[in-house]
């Protein structure tokens, strides 16, 4: 059972749910901790502010939540978008500190000639983790984000390009993070929901 | 690198889908709900719908209708029309939309845009300024679908929108809304540059090749079309259809 944490900077919880209904993946929803304590793999959405994430993750007691999950090692976590910059240490965007379990920093982007935030359909490029088996690398996904992981973090699963190349997906441990929102894209994203449920 | 966003943008009047020649009703499509369901199937980059008629019939938006189209969706999805306050933003993101889209509204007020993008994030606001030729040729945003001047120029439009936080501007041409004679590359050049937000220009897309030339010059950019994806022809029969460059 897949369990889909609700918290304030969450999003698109409905597209989620939506993908997951689609590929028949049993999930559970919950804004509480507890409710989520059997389940084996998570998934943490986002959308916004770095800051707005992290304090509601604290507030919510998701934060103490997910430190027990990846001490443990007791499921597999998928962060996306701010979810997934959220188990940074910390970010350029904001002041607070983020989770630390992807052991670098979330900066911003380097170029100032093209338009902010990177926001559309973009390829990429992936070093042949598990949980990109199957995705159309070309077509890739749909990117909304200012900030972003470093090209040269030693975690990274996948790059893409936008000015400057950068980090899309990484891992440590059981922990996993997508920069793209899966949710939002087609059949790869789809993909990628149903590789990380297989894993 | 970025593709260009290629979007199908779709008007609806509150009871079905229409489609506009110069901002006038002229065609009925249709149910929305199946229509997107339809351009879901196609894989479309990204899908805006709007309610053209939501401000003037003062209307909520249908958050129903928003509810059973963004389970239909794995692209984003936008929504427009008769968008005033920031709760309307709030709930229609919370039913499933990505974007909430401001016209009239923002471009008269536009700390309205600021208010929404403190409540939905930046990333998700976005605004829509109408535009047309005036007298002496130049572009001008225009209100109330597409019949009174703003009074201000477009760059200032532009700087207000962003000093105001918007996420994305769209750029809809009054003149060219279904009359496919394809895009004012100069104008579009214009608007880039004035731009540091990504934007969208709607209006006048006759075939995929009106695409390509805005799309290779600057690939982080979204080009729109309603017409051409939902109108087929001379006699302009109603037919989702969906290609890109």
């Amino acid at each position: 059972m897949i369990g889909v944490i609700e918290y304030q900077a969450g999003g698109n919880v409905h597209a989620i749910k939506n993908a997951l209904n689609y590929l028949s993946i049993e999930y559970i929803v919950s804004s509480e901790p507890d409710s989520l304590s059997g389940c084996r793999k998570i998934i943490l959405p986002g959308v916004g502010a770095f800051d707005t994430a992290v304090k509601s993750l604290r507030a919510t007691g998701f934060e103490s939540f997910l430190n027990d999950v990846v001490r443990n090692q007791s499921a597999d976590l998928l962060g996306i978008c701010v979810g997934f910059q959220v188990l940074a240490n910390e970010s350029e965007e904001g002041t607070e500190k983020g989770l630390g379990f992807l052991n670098t920093s979330v900066k911003k982007f380097k170029s100032t000639d093209l338009p902010v935030p990177h926001m559309g359909w973009n390829a990429v490029k992936s070093n042949g983790h598990p949980l990109f088996e199957g995705v159309k690398q070309d077509v890739g996904f749909y990117f909304l984000h200012g900030y972003r992981f470093d090209f040269e973090y030693e975690g990274s699963i996948a790059a893409a390009t936008y000015g400057e190349d950068f980090c899309c997906s990484a891992s440590a441990g059981r922990v996993f993070g997508v920069q793209f929102h899966p949710e939002k894209s087609h059949g790869n994203g789809l993909q990628i929901l149903k590789n990380f449920s297989e894993m | 690198m970025l593709r260009p966003r290629i979007v199908v943008y779709l008007l609806t009047d509150g009871k079905g889908l229409v489609k506009t020649l110069k901002f006038k009703p002229d065609k009925y499509l249709g149910d929305p709900l199946n229509a997107i369901r339809i351009f879901n199937e196609l894989e479309v980059d990204e899908l805006v719908l709007l309610d053209i008629k939501a401000t003037s019939e003062k209307r909520e938006p249908n958050y129903k209708l928003i509810s059973n189209i963004s389970k239909q969706c794995r692209m984003p999805f936008g929504y427009g029309g008769g968008v005033t306050h920031s709760e309307q933003a709030l709930r229609l993101v919370s039913e499933g939309a990505e974007k909430v889209v401001i016209g009239d509204a923002g471009v008269s007020d536009p700390s309205l845009i600021s208010d929404i993008a403190k409540n939905i994030g930046s990333q998700s606001t976005v605004a829509v300024i109408n535009h047309k030729k005036d007298l002496l040729g130049r572009r001008i945003p225009c209100f109330a679908n597409g019949l009174k001047k703003t009074g201000l120029s477009l760059v200032n439009t532009v700087d207000l929108l962003q000093e105001n936080g918007v996420g994305e501007l769209v750029f809809y041409d009054v003149d060219r809304d279904g009359a496919r004679v394809g895009f004012d590359q100069k104008f579009i050049d214009e608007v880039y540059a004035a731009s540091s937000c990504p934007i969208t220009v709607v209006g006048g897309a006759s075939s995929t090749d009106d695409f390509s030339e805005p799309g290779k010059k600057y690939q982080a950019i979204g080009l729109g079309a309603g017409s051409l994806f939902t109108l087929v022809g001379k006699h302009k029969a109603p037919l989702i259809n969906y290609s890109k460059p």
